[in-house]
């Protein structure tokens, strides 16, 4: 039995090292630049755990959002000097970059963006039909990575406020409760595991209750000056109907 | 000289009380590095059996992805189609139909379990799975404390995800490659 396992240990090693894994990893030392701060730069490492040679280009997007989340991206390379912007790593490697502000010197809010790196492929195998052969696919696989960035003013805070809460029916028809979560402060904030209180509006005497919609256990990142929409299946034990709504962050 | 020795003394004594009361109050931290890796596992799939559009192709492992991410955020990947969902014809349209096959992607954990994180942010109602590439595809991935279970979910770790191809049959293609490139990107939210 004994060497049973042994032999499987043994087999599982040699199945992993005779897989090819190509990897590569992005680390930002800091993910905001602050106007008040000198240099106003994002500092990062690129590495290569690949054992072949790595080619990625970074740049950058601006990031806003929709009140259902969908975030869109533009071109922002006027925003930014990055140095370097296109990069070619040697197996093991690492390379430190920068990421310059080249915008206002002053922002009112935090502004939120998306630094792109994005892999160049230079190893491409073209496909290409044997003798006889009709037809061949191949799909291949290029990697990204999206980092979110902000530029902010010195002592950016987040305010997050539910702007609206509506009763409503969704498209299935079920009873919900539409919130809407307004980040009125100058840095956007990340909310998870929220806790709602609620109370009807024509009884101002009832009390609160706590409710924890699992609509809300959800990672959701409200941008400053952004606004969210959350709908949460009714609580049973609210009567349907106009309603206060308080939130509580864990 | 007797108030000088007493006077030493006192500072000693002082000094001592301060190293004590500063040791004691000292605490030990340290720091996670973060890790945001992305990997794809083997090389890129090829089908060279003449059977492209003679017969459908099901749940076919085109590739597997790793994820490794300790983001107390979680992450999200999005998967995009160069040729908008489509495998097209080396020098061909996609425009024709004779140069191009339409396929699907799931996503699936590659030991064939739920997934370690619990899905947040999906922007379709079963995103893992039969997802067409015609748009961007993203799925999140976030690690929170489940309130039910009052678990908290772990980060990422040699986290795989197969990525399986189906397309129906199409006989009416014209001879030829066919390829696509799909872009894995991971975001942090």
């Amino acid at each position: 039995m004994k060497i049973i396992k042994l032999l499987f240990i043994v087999i599982c090693f040699i199945g992993l090292a005779v897989t090819p894994i190509s990897a590569f990893s992005i680390e930002l030392l800091e993910d905001t630049c602050f106007l008040d701060k000198p240099g106003k730069a994002i500092n990062g490492v690129i590495s290569n755990k690949d054992d072949k040679m790595l080619a990625v280009e970074l740049y950058a997007k601006t990031r806003t959002q929709s009140l259902d989340g969908t975030e869109f991206n533009e071109d922002a390379a006027d925003t930014f000097l990055i140095v370097p912007s296109q990069i070619l790593l040697q197996p093991g490697d690492q390379q430190v970059f920068s990421i310059i502000w080249q915008g206002e010197a002053k922002v009112d809010y935090e502004l939120a963006y998306r630094l792109m790196v994005e892999e160049i492929s230079i190893h491409k195998e073209e496909l290409k039909l044997e003798p006889g052969q009709e037809r061949a696919a191949k799909v291949y696989f290029l990697r990204k990575f999206a980092r979110a960035i902000y530029v902010a003013p010195p002592e950016a805070l987040p305010n997050i406020i539910i702007e609206r809460a509506t009763p409503t029916k969704n498209a299935q028809g079920k009873q919900v409760l539409d919130l809407v979560f307004a980040n009125i402060g100058t840095k956007h904030q990340i909310i998870r595991n929220v806790e709602l209180l609620l109370k009807p509006k024509d009884n101002l005497s009832a009390k609160k209750v706590s409710v924890k919609p699992k609509e809300l256990e959800a990672v959701i990142n409200i941008l400053a000056k952004a606004k969210r929409s959350v709908s949460v299946v009714w609580p049973s034990d609210i009567p349907v109907g106009p309603v206060s709504v308080e939130y509580k962050l864990p | 000289m007797k108030i000088l020795k007493k006077i030493v003394l006192g500072i000693i004594i002082v000094t001592f009380s301060f190293m004590g009361i500063y040791a004691a109050s000292s605490e030990f931290s340290d720091t996670v590095t973060a890790i945001n890796t992305l990997s794809i596992v083997g090389s890129d799939w090829t089908d060279d059996t003449d059977n492209i559009g003679v017969s459908a192709i099901s749940d076919q492992v085109i590739g597997t992805i790793q994820v490794d991410n300790n983001d107390p955020d979680g992450y999200s990947l999005q998967f995009s189609s160069t040729n908008t969902g489509y495998l097209l014809r080396a020098g061909g349209s996609a425009a024709l139909e004779a140069d191009h096959i339409d396929y699907t992607i799931d996503v699936i954990d590659d030991d064939g379990t739920a997934p370690t994180y619990a899905c947040a942010l999906i922007t379709t109602a079963n995103a893992e799975q039969d997802l067409s590439l015609t748009e961007a595809r993203t799925i999140g991935y976030a690690d929170f404390t489940d309130s039910e279970e009052n678990d908290h979910l772990n980060a990422a770790v040699n986290q795989r995800y197969d990525i399986k191809l189906s397309a129906a049959q199409k006989t009416q293609l014209l001879a030829g490659t066919y390829a696509d490139t799909i872009a894995v990107t991971i975001s942090n939210l």
